[in-house]
């Protein structure tokens, strides 16, 4: 219940006031009912009492006006928590034992919020070596609740109904954080393969987080975002990615769209379907001519004589009230990817803070606060500057004075050029970067002989040494860096050559060639979804 | 060449001879507009993952419906406008709403 409060804590704070939409507030019913009420003439008032009696102009709004009060308050939040409680895997232990091969399963106190939102989609998982990472973006919540269907989103500008803004979404996208779980510290339980005749079962490893396994977390800020979304780069971008990007929710849209209004307007079983509209439409737009002096009258008439083809359509397709509800919940869909897609592409000039506190095997916990810069110079070509200091979180009491908590100074430099149609490969980016820290203190490691640090190896130590100073210099580091991304595929290979004069531990100048593998994971769940 | 579609009066049925070839367009008002889905006697067409500004399709006998999914740049205060292209001649059909981007035209090839 917990999880469930502070889900619903969030997703209140991002949504408007609470009460069911009305149908003349619906923006294109709105405009329509402004232009005929503002219109001189009858001869003027022609065209908004046109628009208004075109139905399929208006397959939002006459959504809205279908569901009505359907759609009360004290609905959505029992329906809230009706799915929430559906979608949830925890509630079973059958549920982990349904997936195929080896899965690893986030509980314990530390990590139930943030598993929850793996649960429901709002944060991503991702598992590197024993390090067990999830990573959320503040608007990840928000916007799985309005992929549950759960609320709306808010399309219209006075929205009165429960519903996620676009402009919130937009402030929350610039948070995002991060928690990092190294599974080696803790207790891993691998369970017995669930029948003895099933020799090739993949055994479970269940990994329960606890607050000492916590590794490193991360919270970033965007202090500084200068959207563009008018530029020619801009549009240009946009015209590019939108195909791909929508097609998803455009074909849901179409598919539950289509069925609700092509049941609203036509009628293959019935010939004279077509005319009787036609007929309706010809009777209400003289009955809302008459009544264009008045907007409460306006209102009152295109309500009724709704209502009256509702009758008509009601009698002919008995389940269109359930089809209105999946149109509305892929017009949120749709509007909330849309938003999505242009956030992602406005970015221009970003200015983040970045604060990492880190607790690494065998080493001194650190507070890391970065300052990044990302500036895209050309369509093609952008330059990532960050500064940073990072700091001992304690410094233990018997080393000199001269070790402070001030440990060392990291300023970092990289170049992107995407080569475009200059590749042969598919999609390609190349990389250039120059790393420098300045050690202002050394790294301290803790020393314990019963717990060697893996893969660190100490001869010559006093036999009550605890404590081992590494060399106190300067890094520098350079890399070239090509990554590669095959056409049609969410896959990026990055391809890498390294060289640096020295590390923390090693004194010597390292050269190191690294080939790896990323996967885009939102687009892996998209296509699961 | 002369635009082929004819509006029923005060109604929004359209009316065409059948097998007439229309082409429609979208026209720009506030933001880019384009057509991400569209669909007209179970034909589709525009291509999956694309978006275009113009869609070409015979017409049919009997009263079928084009349904089309219309993207916005400007999301939901974007605007534009389907005429329909029959150079140099052209129509104005509907509005394109940023709020509404779902939209059905009745075509009824006689």
């Amino acid at each position: 219940m917990t999880r469930i409060a502070l889900l619903m804590l969030v997703a209140l704070a991002v949504s408007s006031p609470c009460f069911a939409q009305r149908f003349d507030e619906c923006k294109s019913y709105k405009d329509a009912i402004d232009e005929l009420v503002n219109a001189a003439t009858d001869d003027a008032a022609r065209t908004p009492a046109q628009k208004l009696v075109r139905i399929e102009s208006h397959g939002r709004c006459f959504a809205i006006f279908v569901v009505g009060d359907v759609r009360l308050n004290d609905l959505i939040f029992q329906q809230f928590v009706q799915r929430f409680e559906s979608s949830r895997t925890d509630k079973e232990a059958g549920s982990a034992h349904a997936a195929s091969g080896t899965s690893i399963v986030s509980q314990g106190p530390a990590a139930k919020v943030l598993s929850a939102a793996v649960e429901y989609g709002a944060a991503t998982q991702s598992v590197d070596g024993q390090v067990i990472t999830l990573r959320a973006n503040a608007a990840g919540l928000p916007s799985a609740l309005v992929r549950k269907n759960v609320f709306p989103y808010c399309a219209d500008p006075h929205a009165s109904e429960f519903c996620v803004g676009a402009s919130a979404l937009s402030v929350l996208r610039r948070v995002s954080f991060s928690v990092s779980f190294d599974a080696s510290r803790g207790t891993q339980v691998i369970g017995t393969p669930q029948t003895p005749a099933a020799p090739t079962t993949a055994q479970q490893l269940t990994f329960t987080a606890q607050r000492n396994q916590i590794s490193a977390a991360t919270a970033r800020v965007e202090l500084w975002n200068h959207r563009d979304v008018t530029s020619r780069d801009f549009a240009a971008r946009w015209k590019e990615r939108v195909g791909l990007a929508m097609d998803r929710p455009a074909a849901e849209l179409m598919s539950d769209a289509s069925s609700f209004m092509t049941r609203i307007v036509l009628n293959d079983q019935d010939a004279e379907f077509g005319n009787r509209y036609n007929a309706w439409q010809i009777r209400t737009q003289a009955l809302l001519i008459r009544a264009r002096s008045d907007r409460a009258r306006v209102t009152d008439v295109l309500r009724t004589a709704l209502n009256e083809w509702m009758v008509e359509v009601r009698a002919a397709q008995p389940d269109i009230d359930g089809l209105a509800r999946d149109a509305l919940a892929a017009y949120s869909r749709f509007f909330l990817a849309q938003g999505s897609l242009i956030d992602s592409l406005s970015d221009k000039n970003v200015l983040a803070l970045e604060y990492t506190g880190s607790r690494p095997v065998g080493q001194a916990g650190t507070s890391n606060v970065r300052l990044i810069l990302d500036l895209p110079l050309t369509t093609r070509t952008r330059m990532v500057a960050n500064g940073a200091a990072t700091f001992y979180d304690s410094v233990p009491a018997n080393v000199p004075a001269d070790v402070t908590r001030y440990r060392d100074a990291q300023f970092g430099l990289e170049l992107d050029h995407g080569l475009g149609e200059q590749s042969i490969i598919g999609p390609a980016v190349i990389s250039v970067a120059l790393y420098y820290q300045y050690q202002h203190a050394p790294a301290l490691l803790k020393f314990d002989p019963l717990k060697p640090i893996p893969g660190i190896g100490f001869t010559g130590l006093p036999p009550n040494a605890r404590t081992v100073f590494a060399e106190q210099q300067s890094i520098w580091l350079g890399q070239a860096k090509l990554s590669l991304t095959p056409p049609g595929s969410s896959v990026k290979v990055p391809l890498s050559l390294t060289y640096s004069n020295r590390t923390e531990l090693v004194d010597k100048p390292m050269w190191r060639g690294q080939v790896g593998l990323a996967y885009d994971l939102d687009s892996l769940l998209g296509a699961l979804r | 060449m002369a635009c082929k579609l004819q509006r029923v009066p005060d109604t929004s049925e359209y009316q065409v001879p059948t097998g007439t070839r229309l082409v429609l367009v979208t026209k720009d008002h506030i933001g880019q507009v384009l057509i991400s889905k569209a669909e007209y006697a179970g034909q589709q067409l525009v291509p999956p993952g694309m978006a275009k500004n113009r869609i070409e399709f015979d017409v049919v006998a009997g009263a079928k419906a084009l349904t089309m999914v219309v993207v916005f740049s400007a999301s939901i205060n974007g605007r534009g406008e389907l005429r329909e292209d029959a150079d140099p001649d052209s129509q104005f059909l509907i509005d394109l709403p940023g709020g509404e981007p779902f939209q059905l035209l009745r075509i009824t090839g006689k």
